[in-house]
Order: C-alpha cells, then structure tokens, then sequence
C-alpha cells in the first residue's frame, strides 16, 4: 500500500501517534503492565519508525513536483519559461505538449537517469537550500547547470522511439548522439532563455497553479492581450 | 501474567517518559512539515522531525535494553527511589 497516494492517511497517522507518544509521556506508569507495554512498542518504535518512512517518501515524492522546483522565487522565470506562446523553445514544447508530465516537468528533465541519479538530485537541491538560505543566489540568468546537459537525459525517453530513430535529422547522427560526441543542445539549443523570455507573450492554456507558481497572472495577461 | 505481577511496582520510568516527548515533538514537526510543500518543509521534516523522533526510539530501545524487573517488595520500599520519577 502507498501511503504517500492517500494524503489524508499519513497525516492522520501521524496525529493518531502523536496523541498515543504524548499519553505514554504524560503516563509512563501506564507501561507497568503487560498491555500498557505493547502499547509502547507500537507507539514508541513501530509506528514512529513506519510513519517517518512514510513520511519521508511522501515528502520525496512532493519534491518531484513543478510546483515544489517552483516555490522557491529564484525559479519563477524558468517556470514561466515553460508557458511561452512563442514555438521553437525546448521547454515550453516539451511542457505544453505533454511531452513530458506536466506536474514532474522539472523533475523529468533535470534528474539524472542513472543508478543514483535521484540520491544526486536531492543533493544539489540542499545545496541550493544552503544557497536559498546562506549563500549568493545568483541573478536568473546566471544560474547555470552543475554540469553540461547529458544527451542521456533526453535519450531516456526519445531514445529508441521510432519517430526519433527514423527520423530524417537523426538517423545519420544517432552513433554520435549516443556517443555523447555530438550534444542534442547543438542543434535544439533554444532552452530556458532566461532572462530574456520573461518579457514574452506567455501561453493562456497554462495550468493555473503552475502560472501562478511562475509569478504570471493569466487573467491579467488575458486583459492586457484583449485591450 | 507472572511478569506482570513480577513488575507491578517497577516504577514509572523517566528515559520512557523523555523518549515519549521526543518522539511527540518530532511527529509534531512531521505533520506540519507534510502539510506544507516547499523546500524548506523537506529540511525541517529531516532536521528537527525526523532527528528527533530517532533519538526517541533509540532511547526507548535503550530503556527496554537496560530493563530491570524490580521485584514488589523493593519497590514498595519507603526509603527507594522507587516513586521517584
């Protein structure tokens, strides 16, 4: 069962536990006996243990979200880079196209697919925490990525699909693209764009909350087109 | 049923009571941080919550290790610490 699937569950466990560790607290005589001791057990190892496991993959699994990537303010830009109307911006097509979820749409594209990929996306998002909090958050345009961006990333999922393998472009570059030779960004290097795109027409289908964590009013963009 | 009448005046112990409170506070922060889904949520979830909620199992584990069956007549004793906690 997964927990973290039914959002009411964990938290009413929690407060449930909660209330049995501060009855044991208040009580401890209550552990003189045999029941009152198995109640302890329960409610001072197993269920703490089980429901701070469960807790930690709900929380896991939030931070896989746009919106969580989104909620800090130094990300606002590139999240309403993912609404522009204009074609031909690798983000906003992937984005608005389904291409990838649209919930996980960080996530999908900036995890590293390989055996310890997720364990080193949580790393760089406490080092950013560190920056959030202590550090010099640089300007939106001068944030850049750890690393080159891999050709693995994309081939995760374009790799083998046949509109992909077949098509015009890459059937005689696929050696090299696999190789990491030649770079996907070579050719669809039309990325974020921050921070020139923020003063783009943003696309009106945009799910709200994701405008909304990007710092776009749609309704107020909506007003603007229409005067 | 003997154990039980074998710990009836063991008593109340005060490791037990300190991991119940660490433990409380720690599902506390638990909770609030799961209903707020932000980055720093994520921190205070592993750092107080989840800290503390270790420390309370590992004490209670540790209570349970150290475990002493008092038998009745000593824990009635006047003069023990028997009552103290």
């Amino acid at each position: 069962m997964d927990l973290s699937n039914v959002e009411w569950l964990l938290p009413s466990l929690l407060v449930a536990t909660l209330g049995l560790a501060g009855l044991l607290a208040l009580r401890p005589e209550l552990t003189r006996g045999r029941r009152g001791r198995i109640l302890a057990f329960f409610g001072l190892f197993v269920l703490p243990v089980a429901l701070t496991a469960a807790g930690l993959s709900t929380h896991l699994e939030h931070a896989k979200s746009t919106e969580f990537c989104l909620s800090c303010h130094e990300m606002e830009p590139y999240g309403a880079s993912l609404l522009l109307a204009e074609e031909g911006w690798l983000p906003a097509d992937h984005f608005q196209n389904h291409r990838v979820p649209q919930e996980k749409a960080c996530y999908a594209c900036h995890t590293d697919y390989t055996m310890f990929g997720d364990v080193n996306a949580k790393l760089r998002g406490a080092k950013h925490l560190w920056v959030h909090y202590l550090g010099d958050v640089p300007e939106p345009g001068e944030i850049a990525l750890y690393n080159p961006y891999q050709n693995r990333e994309c081939l995760h999922c374009h790799g083998g699909a046949r509109v992909f393998v077949e098509g015009m472009m890459h059937e005689d570059i696929l050696a090299e693209l696999e190789s990491g030779e030649m770079s996907c960004l070579d050719c669809h290097g039309q990325v974020h764009g921050v921070p020139e795109t923020s003063e783009m027409e943003m696309w009106h289908g945009a799910p709200e909350e994701i405008a909304a964590a990007s710092g776009i009013d749609l309704a107020a963009d909506a007003g603007e087109v229409s005067e | 049923m003997s154990a039980d009448r074998a710990t009836a005046g063991t008593p109340p112990r005060r490791r037990l009571s300190w991991a119940a409170w660490l433990i409380a506070v720690g599902l506390l922060i638990e909770v609030i941080s799961l209903i707020w889904s932000h980055p720093t949520a994520f921190l205070l979830f592993l750092a107080p919550g989840a800290v503390l909620v270790a420390v309370g199992v590992a004490l209670f584990l540790w209570e349970i290790v150290n475990y002493r069956v008092v038998p009745p007549a000593e824990a009635t004793e006047p003069s023990g610490a028997t009552n103290a906690d």
